[in-house]
């Protein structure tokens, strides 16, 4: 191809043009040993583990099926996570949630003497809710109380998860059965580009160099004493112990957060979320508008679930006084006191209580309340949850 | 879609496959170059693309016109019609809220209260560089120093060519026109040209530049109560930013222009290795210094020519002041170029003085002297930059009596870690450019062997890899 577009008409010129082209193709060779390394180091220590098979995320589902706590070291498709542990129950859950990480701190504490669990997944979209919903459907296990973290960018048309697409095809089989886009391509002719679409993309990880940085922060922190010495393969393994230097995820679902982070001093989060602004983490995806399609997805599932008995109950997790500041009285930002008006009047007139706000004030929440500048602490978690539950509300709504 | 983004990877790779399949046929490759520079503006916001054709049509229509009118008086008004289009364009698009606003305030003083009336638009990306491209094409044909394009195919490459389209270099048709209407004859040469230019422009925005943001952005975001020391470091550390940011883009632009078979002019010579102010706009954004000494202060020093010095510096103070507003509309760009219209003033009152300070013959005096030039220099820059970077006058003020009164080591504010980071992110390009600064030529590096080129270039790819920031954070120059 190369010799062909640099051709010319003589010979002589041909013959110099291919001396040209194997002189290139011996100059990018030099650099190959650099693509070896970002492709070796991507792939070994696999910080988010996308080539890791689907047995390690049924091995942790079983093991908190089996009331196990688990330490995780790295992303995990935990999506994936849920849906085999849904799919290994056998008994009903009473109470679950459908979340983001804000809402991983919710733990079955809160609710005493009911079966529990949280489904909260990195990053959720509505999407998500709405498959392990029918995850839980399919199953003939509905729950008697669901128990849904809001998050304003569940209303954001652009807010994608690219990465794992797991639950899509339970999604559609909900939108199939409650008959909401009739017509719309087949679940299964969906699912399959997902999974095209998550294969090109895990591929092309292999010569992604934030993938790399990753790797690298992964193998630094494998170097701290926590993990047993363990290096690259070994992800999680189960454990009784709650002071770990690793997220460990609890048999209940809900996720404490590693020692680390949990003893940061106010100052120190205080300057991680000036700068996780200064980074733009807050302007990934546009945000400019509650998208009214989303909107109408969101109202169909609530829906079902009040029409099903199922008790709804809306969890507006705060955030960080700094985050929240900048946040409302940015252009850019400020469709969340949007998003919270309009939540909190669909709540309002389908008589669903509402625990929390987006602003930390409104549920006294103050800086020492957080642990960064979109996750509140989980004993403050409980806090604002005790205080609904104990009938000394914040001006939120109250649980029944 | 900015450079260093997976998405301009995949769209570079598609086109240059096509670009080079087609190549020898001048006119279906700049019909693609075309089609591509539209597809990659129009990735950022699709109804930009109306203004880029309506610039473009405009100065096209208008060059034509004024070739072709008959009296002076008459390719003066045509020439005033382009000015005012795209001037117009500028105007409302950036300008209009800022005077809007200043001028509510101004009433608001004389108690003449009421709504001022603002524009819910946003700032249409390089916008500030494809009008003056186009402004400078309708000039040059008025002044007789160019023939309008016949092509508007041609032309409207000319205006959206999108290695440069949304952070310049501002190009000249004079220089472009030639190698867009020519067949462009790839070479291997050039290919690696553009690969060298490419890994050092992606140097100097992902390591160096986004590297030290995370030193100068904490400083300036903070509000209030500046530590003087911290002030002084974030400055130093918004220099290279800036720096690494913007001249990386234009090495990468540069490197894309080779691949096509394009030479972009140089935007940057080491201009932090001037030795006074004159010398600094020498070498830093040329390609605007010259749109504006061309264009404004040469017309502006000839016009007041009567008024002997003072008329230069009246005109550098003008050309200057209106340099700081085409960065911005705020007060801030203002002072920066005023600013700098008053040290090229002042440089141009002392240059007889500082003639007269003969250089001593002794080689190391001589190059101390020289050293603490440049370190003067970049000290009256960078106070220059604390303008700039500032969110308002008030900040500007506040930090610079820090560095006055409140210059002190303190512990526990990690002033250790900051200087030994900007240290860690600007090394390897001080060493580079002071290889280039002392073999006067930008080009040293490539002069090397093959092996010593490779060791350059794994150098700047492991810094990227390991420590290169890959958000693909927007270019400084962007918002201009």
């Amino acid at each position: 191809m190369v010799s062909s577009i640099f051709s010319s008409k003589s010979a002589a010129h041909r013959e110099r043009v291919r001396g040209l082209t194997v002189g290139l193709i011996a100059r990018a060779a030099v650099f190959l040993p650099l693509v070896i390394l970002l492709v070796l180091v991507n792939y070994i220590v696999d910080p988010a583990a996308i080539f890791t098979s689907d047995d390690t995320m049924r091995d942790i589902a079983s093991r908190l099926l089996r009331n196990e706590n688990v330490a995780i070291l790295s992303d995990h498709n935990d999506r994936l996570l849920q849906k085999f542990y849904i799919e290994g129950l056998t008994e009903r859950n009473e109470v679950v949630v459908f979340g983001s990480s804000r809402s991983h701190q919710i733990g079955e504490r809160l609710f005493p003497g009911r079966t529990f669990h949280n489904n909260s997944v990195m990053a959720s979209t509505l999407g998500d809710y709405i498959g392990l919903l029918e995850l839980y459907r399919e199953k003939g296990l509905l729950p008697r109380t669901v128990v849904l973290g809001v998050d304003p960018w569940i209303f954001n048309e652009h807010n994608h998860v690219e990465t794992w697409r797991t639950l899509d095809i339970y999604t559609y089989n909900f939108f199939s059965f409650v008959g909401l886009y009739a017509g719309s391509p087949a679940s299964s002719l969906l699912n399959d580009i997902n999974t095209r679409v998550f294969k090109i993309y895990k591929y092309s990880q292999l010569l992604s160099i934030s993938y790399f940085q990753s790797a690298l922060q992964r193998l630094r922190s494998l170097a701290r004493d926590d993990h047993k010495g363990s290096l690259l393969r070994v992800r999680y393994y189960p454990t009784g112990r709650t002071d770990l230097d690793a997220d460990v995820e609890l048999s209940d679902g809900s996720m404490l957060a590693s020692r680390s982070s949990r003893m940061r001093e106010n100052d120190e989060i205080l300057r991680n979320v000036k700068a996780a602004f200064i980074l733009g983490h807050f302007a990934r995806q546009a945000f400019s508008r509650r998208d009214p399609k989303l909107t109408h997805e969101f109202e169909v599932f609530v829906k079902y679930l009040l029409r099903e008995k199922i008790q709804v109950v809306i969890w507006l997790a705060p955030y960080h006084p700094y985050a929240y500041d900048i946040l409302s009285a940015s252009d850019k930002y400020s469709v969340i006191n949007e998003v919270e008006n309009y939540v909190r009047d669909f709540a309002d007139g389908n008589g669903i209580p509402v625990i929390g706000s987006y602003g930390p004030k409104a549920c006294g929440m103050t800086e020492s309340d957080f642990s960064d500048a979109i996750h509140l602490k989980r004993e403050s978690v409980n806090k604002m949850f005790a205080s609904d539950l104990g009938g000394a509300g914040s001006g939120t709504a109250r649980l029944g | 879609m900015v450079f260093n983004s997976c998405q301009f990877f995949v769209f570079m790779g598609v086109f240059y496959l096509l670009y080079l399949a087609v190549n020898g046929k001048v006119r279906v490759q700049n019909a693609l170059l075309l089609i591509a520079s539209y597809v990659f503006y129009g990735s950022w916001d699709w109804r930009f693309l109306s203004l880029l054709l309506a610039s473009t049509v405009l100065d096209y229509i208008c060059g034509m016109q004024i070739y072709m009118a008959d009296g002076e008086r008459r390719r003066k008004v045509i020439l005033g019609c382009a000015m005012f289009g795209n001037l117009f364009i500028l105007g409302i698009f950036k300008y209009f809220n800022f005077f809007s606003a200043n001028l509510h305030l101004l009433l608001s003083r004389f108690g003449l209260p009421g709504d001022p009336v603002l524009f819910n638009i946003i700032l249409p990306l390089g916008i500030s560089f494809y009008t003056f491209q186009t402004m400078s094409y309708s000039i040059d044909i008025y002044r007789g120093e160019m023939k309008p394009v016949r092509n508007f195919l041609d032309f409207a490459v000319f205006v959206a060519f999108f290695p440069h389209l949304v952070a310049g270099p501002i190009l000249r048709a004079k220089t472009m026109m030639p190698q867009i209407m020519s067949p462009r004859r790839l070479r291997f040469s050039r290919f690696y040209e553009g690969c060298h230019l490419m890994v050092w422009g992606f140097f100097l925005k992902v390591f160096v530049a986004d590297n030290l943001a995370m030193i100068v952005d904490p400083v300036f975001s903070s509000s209030g109560n500046y530590n003087g020391v911290m002030v002084l470091l974030s400055l130093y550390a918004f220099a290279f930013q800036i720096f690494g940011d913007f001249a990386g883009y234009s090495c990468i632009a540069m490197g894309l222009g080779k691949w096509m078979g394009f030479d972009i002019p140089v935007n940057f010579n080491l201009p932090y290795f001037a030795t006074n102010p004159q010398g600094f706009w020498k070498r830093w954004h040329m390609s605007l210094s010259t749109w504006f000494m061309d264009y404004l202060f040469m017309p502006l020093s000839f016009a007041w020519r009567g008024l002997g010095g003072l008329g230069v510096m009246a005109a550098l103070m003008v050309t200057f002041t209106l340099c700081g507003f085409w960065h911005g509309a705020s007060w801030t760009f203002i002072l920066w170029g005023v600013y700098h219209g008053a040290l090229l003033s002042g440089y141009r009152i002392l240059q007889p003085v500082l003639a007269g300070i003969g250089e001593p013959r002794n080689r190391i005096l001589r190059n101390a002297w020289l050293i603490l030039r440049m370190v003067f220099c970049f000290h009256l820059v960078c106070l220059g930059w604390l303008f700039f970077r500032a969110g308002s006058i008030a900040q500007a003020k506040s930090m610079i009596e820090a560095v006055l009164f409140n210059f002190r080591v303190l512990p526990g504010i990690g002033i250790q870690h900051y200087f030994l980071s900007l240290l860690f992110y600007t090394a390897f390009l001080l060493g580079v450019q002071v290889l280039q600064y002392r073999k006067n030529d930008l080009e040293a590096v490539r002069k090397y062997s093959f092996p010593v080129r490779a060791a350059f270039y794994y150098t700047c790819l492991l810094f990227i890899m390991f420590f290169g920031v890959m958000k693909q954070n927007g270019f400084i120059y962007f918002q201009f």
